[in-house]
């Protein structure tokens, strides 16, 4: 029980003074940073050198989920002081943050299918299908060798999946995902040629040159005393680069026991009996990530239909530069995606002086988004009605306010809760989008726990069932209102 | 009633220019004309729904419309919508609205549509519900434009029906019309609006030695109506 409760906290990436915070993307992490399938519990060799790193330094490590692409936004956005996460040290990356001494040192490697003997080096990919992670070193390198169909994943389990499904003809991954994703299953095999080289850092903010410091002197520490080695050794991914990195020239010396755990769980062939085990397991974290996208949905909700109405009334029945400053909003707001907003408001507003946190960002930007196509809902709900009815009300001696309120709005809620329905639907969906602000709702949660699992299919249908009836009670809402206003 | 020398610009051309008339209580004016000349402008005049310049008019302020069509509004039944008025309006209690729903019902021969719904009504007892709904206010001018070409030919009658009972009440009414029979059977005066201008006002049975006074175009047109 005690391990639930390990996890909720993990997943709600609580902070505190005296921690560490540190920031990681658990989806599909293994070995850098993921959950035990076992046991669900936080584990990787980049979590070991996070607790090792601590002890040294005398601080709390606390975790914060964010997805990769945002890992360096959130350090500059002060979201957490460190993120580990193999992330390659770069010139481009040092432009914008402090990379820590490098603490692993690496290549890229090519995957194919088990028998497959096409490709044995770089110069054999030509003209191929190749399957790589996004805004890796391995994707530059592809990049930089003409006529190379490249292929860009967010997650290794998926890419793996396209080569077995034939998508690609191979795949080019950093070497110590291709230990745990191409070698521990007998589909795959890697070519023995290491193509590149590379080192890890860990991103630290330009604000913090102090924290800097102390990672470097506690890193050193880990080092020389041979702890960070172990670490290594323990998951099987100690190697000559790195040997020759630290001035270690000793040999390995123990067994690869957390890999050997790794592998133990990765069981393709479960019986029902491990299945309930794991659904019973996993079901708490879909319920709570449930409970997230319907308070983050509902609450933009909310937001939506208020501003959709001030917009609305601004538009229609505001003094004149009110009006064009409106629909040059909504105009705005429409024209630009949702995810880019996402991105504007939590990792830009900051650079002047406005932060927001992440679940009222999300609230925030969903709402604000969606206010504008509710306000062309009303408006068109409104604009709809017969003109001789306004004037059927001014004759009557109804006032302005008199007739929006007891002629229009009541026959534009009938004409609107269709279309407003839809919307909120469509707003439910939508907000997955916000995994990219370090929330974890359910989709997010479902390409975690899936890819810890191998169990894509089971927790689709699950998460989807999960959507279906977060929207259920709207469409039961809207049915019952149609029905009770049509008479 | 008394309008004199009454003029509307609509955009920039003149829509209406001096346009007198004169109407006694109970009495029923008739406008006709073709499509386009302004009858349905000066009765928006009238209204108050256009701006208009007048050299002297004496006029009540108690007016009622009744449209075309679309009169009543579609999400209130026809008790709600009579009542809309009467409470929000003139503030009257629940009670005291209901009191005159019912009287302005029976005067229109409506109380069995009392909650009905307007898409649940025929168009002839949508326009009385309109009648009955301006009736509730207790107008001193009733207008009406066209209040029966949306109408079936049998369902006219009973329009007019309420429209000549109404006399009684010294109410005035006044009706821009398309319907020949409108003319003969409900009109004290009729009037003939072409090209913004009233060309001649006199009562139904004195029309015909006025037509010579008319152009031969538009004696074409009101030789239908006679």
């Amino acid at each position: 029980m005690f391990k639930f409760f390990m996890i909720l906290f993990l997943f709600s990436g609580f902070a505190s003074a005296e921690s560490l915070r540190w920031a990681a993307d658990t989806e599909s992490g293994a070995p850098y940073v993921f959950y035990d399938a076992e046991s669900l519990v936080m584990t990787g060799f980049e979590f070991d050198l996070v607790q090792a790193l601590s002890q040294k330094m005398n601080r709390e490590p606390r975790f914060v989920q964010n997805a990769w692409d945002g890992l360096i936004l959130g350090l500059n956005n002060n979201l957490y002081d460190v993120a580990i996460n193999g992330i390659e040290i770069t010139e481009d990356r040092k432009k914008s943050v402090y990379f820590s001494e490098p603490y692993y040192a690496t290549h890229v490697k090519i995957i194919t299918k088990q028998g497959d003997t096409r490709f044995k080096k770089l110069s054999d990919l030509p003209s191929f299908k190749i399957g790589t992670l996004g805004g890796a070193l391995s994707e530059r390198i592809l990049r930089s060798e003409e006529g190379v169909k490249i292929v860009t994943y967010e997650s290794e389990a998926l890419a793996h999946q396209d080569l077995l499904l034939g998508r690609t003809d191979a795949i080019f991954l950093d070497a110590p995902i291709a230990k745990y994703y191409s070698e521990v299953d007998k589909r795959f095999q890697i070519v023995p040629t290491e193509i590149g080289a590379m080192t890890y850092g860990i991103a630290i903010s330009k604000k913090n040159p102090e924290l800097l410091k102390s990672v470097n002197r506690a890193l050193s520490d880990l080092i020389n005393s041979g702890e960070l080695k172990t670490i290594y050794e323990k998951w099987g991914l100690w190697n000559a680069a790195t040997a020759s990195l630290f001035g270690d020239t000793t040999l390995n010396r123990l067994k690869p026991t957390s890999f050997d755990k790794y592998k133990s769980h990765l069981n393709n062939d479960r019986s029902w009996k491990d299945k309930f085990e794991i659904y019973q397991k996993v079901g708490p974290l879909f319920l709570k990530a449930a409970w997230q996208t319907i308070k983050i949905s509902f609450l933009a909700m909310i937001v939506a239909v208020v501003l959709g109405l001030l917009i609305v009334g601004l538009r229609l029945y505001g003094p004149r530069p009110l009006q064009y400053l409106t629909t040059g909003f909504v105009e705005l707001i429409r024209g630009t995606p949702l995810l880019l907003q996402l991105f504007f408001i939590f990792y830009a507003l900051p650079g002047i002086g406005i932060e927001i946190p992440a679940l009222w960002a999300a609230i925030m930007t969903l709402g604000i988004n969606y206010s504008v196509q509710e306000s062309e809902i009303y408006r068109s709900g409104l604009t709809n009605i017969h003109k001789n009815q306004i004037e059927a009300a001014y004759m009557l001696g109804l006032t302005k306010w008199q007739t929006f309120w007891s002629i229009q709005l009541p026959q534009a809620i009938k004409l609107c809760l269709g279309p407003m329905t839809t919307d909120f639907i469509a707003l439910i969906k939508d907000s997955s989008l916000v995994s990219v602000i370090t929330l974890v709702e359910l989709t997010k949660t479902y390409s975690l726990l899936s890819s810890t699992y191998y169990e894509y299919f089971g927790f689709a249908i699950l998460t989807a069932t999960l959507y279906l009836l977060i929207g259920m009670p709207l469409v039961i809402l809207s049915r019952k209102l149609e029905q009770k206003l049509i008479k | 009633m008394k309008i004199q020398k009454l003029n509307c610009f609509l955009g920039q051309n003149f829509a209406l220019s001096d346009i007198s008339f004169e109407a006694q209580p109970g009495e029923i004016l008739s406008f006709v004309g073709r499509s386009g000349s302004g009858k349905s402008t000066l009765l928006r005049c009238l209204a108050g729904l256009e701006p208009y310049s007048v050299f002297q008019e004496t006029k009540s302020t108690k007016l009622g419309f009744v449209f075309q069509s679309s009169n009543l509004f579609p999400h209130l039944n026809l008790e709600q919508n009579i009542g809309l008025a009467l409470k929000k309006v003139q503030k009257k209690s629940d009670d005291e609205a209901r009191v005159i729903v019912d009287e302005v019902l029976t005067k229109v021969r409506l109380q069995h549509c009392r909650h009905h719904f307007p898409q649940n009504m025929s168009g002839g007892e949508q326009q009385r519900g309109a009648i009955a709904r301006a009736l509730s206010l207790k107008p001193d001018v009733i207008l009406y434009d066209e209040p029966t070409s949306a109408l079936d030919p049998e369902l006219v009658d009973e329009v007019y029906d309420i429209m000549l009972e109404l006399k009684k009440t010294n109410i005035i009414q006044i009706v821009v019309t398309h319907d020949r029979r409108a003319l003969g059977r409900i009109s004290d005066q009729v009037g003939f609006i072409d090209q913004g201008r009233l060309q001649m006002l006199c009562a139904f049975q004195q029309m015909e030695p006025l037509l010579q006074q008319l152009s031969l175009d538009q004696r074409k047109y009101l030789e239908l109506y006679v």
